[in-house]
C-alpha cells in the first residue's frame, strides 16, 4: 500500500461505496438461509406473524423431532441411504476414474485418443436428455429401487464422471516421467507402479475431487427421482420432495423448512471446512 | 503423440513389440476398460435408444410400441404446450444470460481488490451454489409466497405492492429467474475472478500512467482480455439453463395428483419438466423421447458454436 494522498483521496469514497454494495448483496444471499432456519424453529401460528419475526419468541425443536420420529418421514433412513450412496460413489471415483485417468495420461495403447474423445463427449450429454431410455434400461436390468442404479453408473464415469477423469488425467500428465522409469527399473509392474508410486502423488487432486463428488451426490435429485420410488430407498433430496405429495405437510412451513435445513446442513458444513477445495474445483472446471 | 520411453527402440525398428510394450497395451485397455464400458452402457446406448424410442408411440409401461416414424415430432410442432415450454425455457435462458452473467462479472470486478473480510464476503455469495436445489427451492416457495414471503415483505418496505410470484402467470418466470440468480451467481463470479487474476497488472499500470479512468480501463483492458472466460461462461451457462427442471418442479408443484409443477396456466413449464411429465406422469415415453431429442439438438448446436469460437478466441498459454 502506498501512502500517496492523491490516490487515497481518489479511491476512498468509491471503495466505501463498493463495500456497501457488496455487504448489501451478501445480506441478500444469506437472508433465505436465515429465514429458513428461523422458520424451522417456529410453530405453525407464529410463522404467519407479519412483519416477520426473525428470532422466534419460543423455539420449537419439535419440528426436527417429527422428521426423525414420524412414521411418514424417516430422515434417519434417508441420511443413511444418502451416506451409503455418497461413500460408494466417491470410492468408485477413486478406483475406476483414476485408473482410466492414468491410462489416458500415461499408458500408450491403440485408439487411446478416440476413446478419450468419447469420454469427453459425455460431458455435453446431460442426464435430462436420457431420462426415458435410461429408465427403460434400468427396468431391463431390474435396477429400479436399488442402490446399484444410484452407484454403478456414476462410479464408472457416466453422468458427469468424465469430469473427474479429465481432471485426474491433467494431474497425472503433470507428473515427471522419471517416477515411472525408476519404478520400472525396480521391477514394478504397471498396476503396481500405478497404485504405489503414482496414486500417492495426486492426493491433493483426490481431496478436491472427493468433495466435488460428495457435493454432486448429496444434492442429486433428478437421477434418484427416476430410479427410486420405494420410500425405504429414498435419499435426502427425495425425502424433502415427499412434501409435495402431502397437502397438509406442504402448508406446514415450519416442518418443510426443518426438512430443508436437514438437506443443507451436511453440505454446508463440508463446504465451510473445505471451501478452498470447492473454489479450486470450480476454477479447474473453467479450464477444460 | 509423444513416443513412450518404454518402447524398446530396436524392437520398434524391427516392427515387433517387446513384451513390455504388449503388457502396456493390455494394461492400458484394462485401466480404461471399466469406464469405457460404463459410458457405452449408461450413455452411449441410451442416446441411440432414445432416438429409437422417439419414433414410436410407446407408453412408459412398455407394452406394444407402435412405429410412427416422425409422428412424435410432427405432434411436437403442433403442440401448443410444448411450444410454450420451449418459449418459457428460452425466456429463462435469456433472463439468466442478461442478468445473472453480467451481475457475476460485476461482483467479480468488485471483489478483484483487497477488501476487509473479502474472503468471507465471497464465501457468502458462493454458499447457495453448493446447496441442494430441492431444499433451497422449498425455501424459495416460502420466500416467494404472496402474503407471507420475505421477498414481498422487503419490496413492501420500498412501496412495491405484493406480487403473486407463484400464482400469477406473468410473474412465474421472473420468480424462477430471481431464485436462480441467487442460486447461481456465485458460480460464475468465481470463474470471472479467476479470469481477472490472469490479466497482467502491467496493462493497468500503463493505463494508470496514461491517466485512463477506471471505467475506460474496464472497457478497454478488462473486457477484451477477459473475452475467453466470458465466452466460456456465456455458453456453459446457456447449456445449463436450457436444462432447467428442478426449480420449476419444486416451486410450482401442488399437493394433488394432477399437479405438474408447470405453474399457473403452464407459465413455468420448461422443456425438461414437460418431457418428465409426459414420460413419468402421463406415460407417453415415445413422445417424451422426441422432446429429449429436440433438447439434445439445442445443446449440440451450442456446443458446436462453443468449439468454433473457442478455436478463434481462446489461447492456451503453455
Amino acid at each position: 500500500m502506498t501512502l500517496d494522498m492523491s490516490v487515497l483521496k481518489k479511491i476512498r469514497p468509491l471503495s466505501v461505496l463498493i463495500y456497501i454494495v457488496l455487504v448489501a448483496g451478501a445480506v441478500f444471499m444469506l437472508t433465505p438461509f436465515l429465514w429458513m432456519i428461523s422458520s424451522s424453529l417456529k410453530d405453525v401460528e407464529s410463522i404467519f406473524i407479519f412483519p416477520p419475526q426473525w428470532i422466534p419468541k419460543e423455539i420449537i425443536w419439535d419440528n426436527y423431532a417429527q422428521l426423525f420420529t414420524s412414521s411418514y418421514y424417516d430422515f434417519p433412513r434417508y441420511y443413511l441411504n444418502t451416506s451409503i450412496v455418497v461413500l460408494l460413489r466417491v470410492g468408485g471415483m477413486f478406483v475406476f476414474c483414476s485408473m482410466a485417468a492414468y491410462g489416458f495420461a500415461r499408458l500408450d495403447f491403440p485408439m487411446k485418443n478416440v476413446l478419450f474423445m468419447v469420454v469427453l463427449a459425455t460431458l455435453m450429454l446431460p442426464i435430462q436428455v436420457l431420462m426415458v431410455p435410461l429408465y427403460f434400461e434400468m427396468r431391463f436390468f431390474k435396477w429400479i429401487n436399488t442402490f446399484r442404479a444410484l452407484i454403478i453408473p456414476q462410479s464408472l464415469g457416466a453422468f458427469g464422471g468424465a469430469f473427474s477423469i479429465f481432471l485426474l488425467r491433467q494431474y497425472f500428465m503433470a507428473l515427471p516421467k522419471d517416477l515411472e522409469n525408476a519404478a520400472e527399473i525396480d521391477g514394478c509392474s504397471i498396476p503396481r507402479t500405478f497404485f504405489s508410486v503414482m496414486l500417492p502423488q495426486v492426493r491433493m487432486a483426490y481431496a478436491a475431487l472427493a468433495i466435488f463428488v460428495f457435493q454432486g451426490s448429496w444434492n442429486d435429485y433428478v437421477w434418484p427421482l427416476i430410479v427410486i420410488n420405494n420410500p425405504k430407498k429414498y435419499v435426502v433430496s427425495l425425502g424433502i420432495a415427499l412434501f409435495l405429495s402431502d397437502r397438509a405437510a406442504l402448508t406446514n412451513w415450519p416442518l418443510l423448512m426443518a426438512s430443508s435445513v436437514l438437506g443443507l446442513v451436511p453440505i454446508i458444513i463440508v463446504f465451510l471446512l473445505f471451501q478452498k477445495y470447492f473454489m479450486q474445483n470450480l476454477v479447474m472446471s473453467g479450464m477444460k | 503423440m509423444n513416443m513412450d520411453t518404454r518402447i524398446n527402440s530396436t524392437n520398434a525398428l524391427r516392427g515387433q513389440m517387446s513384451p513390455r510394450r504388449k503388457l502396456e497395451i493390455a494394461w492400458g485397455f484394462a485401466f480404461v476398460g471399466p469406464v469405457i464400458l460404463g459410458i457405452l452402457v449408461f450413455m452411449g446406448f441410451p442416446t441411440l435408444y432414445g432416438f429409437f424410442i422417439s419414433t414410436f408411440k410407446w407408453s412408459i409401461i412398455g407394452k406394444n410400441p407402435e412405429f410412427i416414424g416422425l409422428g412424435n415430432y410432427l405432434r411436437l410442432i403442433n403442440d401448443p404446450q410444448f411450444l410454450k415450454a420451449l418459449k418459457n425455457t428460452t425466456v429463462y435462458v435469456v433472463g439468466i444470460l442478461l442478468f445473472s452473467v453480467p451481475l457475476s462479472l460485476l461482483l467479480a470486478a468488485l471483489f478483484n481488490r483487497k477488501l476487509p473480510f473479502g474472503e468471507i464476503l465471497k464465501i457468502t455469495y458462493y454458499l447457495p451454489v453448493i446447496t441442494m436445489m430441492v431444499a433451497v427451492s422449498m425455501v424459495w416457495r416460502w420466500v416467494l409466497s404472496t402474503e407471507y414471503g420475505i421477498l414481498n415483505y422487503f419490496l413492501g418496505l420500498v412501496g412495491i405492492p405484493n406480487i403473486a410470484w407463484l400464482n400469477d402467470p406473468k410473474w412465474a418466470m421472473p420468480g424462477i429467474i430471481i431464485m436462480s440468480i441467487w442460486k447461481g451467481v456465485g458460480f460464475n463470479m468465481v470463474l470471472f475472478i479467476a479470469g481477472l487474476k490472469n490479466i497482467p497488472a502491467m496493462y493497468y499500470e500503463a493505463a494508470e500512467i496514461d491517466g485512463a479512468s477506471s471505467l475506460r480501463q474496464f472497457l478497454r483492458i478488462t473486457l477484451p482480455l477477459l473475452s475467453p472466460t466470458t465466452l466460456f461462461i456465456f455458453l456453459t451457462t446457456m447449456m445449463n439453463s436450457f436444462q432447467i427442471f428442478e426449480q420449476a418442479m419444486i416451486l410450482f408443484s401442488g399437493a394433488t395428483e394432477e399437479s405438474t409443477g408447470a405453474g399457473p396456466d403452464n407459465a413455468a413449464n420448461t422443456i425438461v419438466l414437460y418431457l418428465y411429465n409426459n414420460a413419468f406422469k402421463w406415460g407417453s415415453a415415445g413422445y417424451a423421447a422426441a422432446q429429449a431429442v429436440i433438447l439434445f439438438a439445442i445443446l449440440i448446436v451450442i456446443t458446436s458454436v462453443q468449439m468454433k469460437l473457442q478455436k478463434r478466441w481462446v489461447h492456451y498459454d503453455a
